[in-house]
């Protein structure tokens, strides 16, 4: 099955994800090609990709109402933003909603707009994914 | 990290400069960051399969291109900011193996905000990473 234009507004929900500080060393010898780095005081930005983003792609990439062939999808753009700096051990709940699905010329286009929901209901951290799917050669 | 690369005060002044990026993207950091953030695609992973799709051996994440960019930055800002917003476009895929590398700039320097923004190139001297762009707020 192919591409489906339709899954526009389709929305995704993950379980709670903890902001956790084991893992984002993990993250930042990763990052960073070191094994010793500073301990940082907050998570780092793209430490997001992890706890927010990542609980809901594979929803998306698996899911057959929209139909993408990750053989031949690439990350096009990607923004976080945060409305403040977020504390290890804290908790979020990631949903993500599908805000651009288009094929144009071969080329499929997808905008995942992700949020993440702090303990008060106040959503803490954002982020926006362009997925793009190359046509077959 | 030595304290002659972290970031002397807030809004940082003349001088006061991010690192240079140089980070080779090795495939041994690819499987380290697959197993960190659960992103197990076998484009990243498995040569045979990354050839099998068109492409000329596994390829970092864009992710991972991303977080070794803005990480130095973030470091650099260290106990003085925090990264507010981060951004950028992904404008070539980075086979395992290349060393990335780009020269952040501060672009923007306000009591609340310092922008700074960076353009990185592979060995090959594409282009990977264009508009990357970080707003750093005081902590």
């Amino acid at each position: 099955m192919g591409f489906n234009p339709a899954c526009l507004g389709k929305t995704y929900d993950a379980d709670w994800q903890t902001v956790d500080r084991p893992r984002h060393r993990a993250y930042l010898a990763a990052v960073t090609g070191r094994e010793e780095s500073p301990d940082p005081e907050h998570p780092l930005a793209c430490f997001a990709s992890v706890y927010l983003l990542w609980p809901i792609v594979p929803l998306l990439f698996s899911d057959p109402a929209v139909g993408l062939d990750l053989a031949r999808l690439l990350h096009g753009e990607q923004e976080f933003w945060f409305t403040r700096p977020l504390s290890f051990g804290e908790q979020l709940r990631p949903s993500g909603r599908i805000t651009r699905a288009e094929e144009r010329r071969g080329m499929v286009f997808l905008e995942l707009l992700c949020a993440g929901e702090a303990a008060d209901g106040s959503e803490v951290a954002h982020s926006r994914s362009l997925f793009l799917v190359r046509g077959a050669p | 990290m030595s304290d002659q690369s972290r970031m002397i005060g807030f809004p940082p002044g003349e001088g006061d400069t991010p690192p240079p990026l140089a980070q080779r993207l090795s495939q041994e950091r690819i499987d380290a960051y697959a197993e960190a953030s659960g992103d197990h695609n076998p484009i990243h992973l498995d040569p045979a399969f990354a050839k099998a799709v068109g492409l000329p051996s596994t390829i970092a994440h864009g992710l991972l291109t991303l977080g070794a960019a803005c990480s130095e930055v973030e470091l650099w800002a260290g106990q003085m900011g925090w990264a507010a917003r981060v951004s950028c476009r992904f404008a070539a895929p980075v086979p395992a193996g290349q060393l990335l590398s780009g020269s952040p700039r501060v672009v923007e320097t306000k009591p609340e905000l310092v922008v700074v923004e960076l353009d990185a190139v592979a060995e090959s001297n594409e282009r990977v990473l264009s508009k990357a762009r970080l707003e750093l707020r005081p902590l």
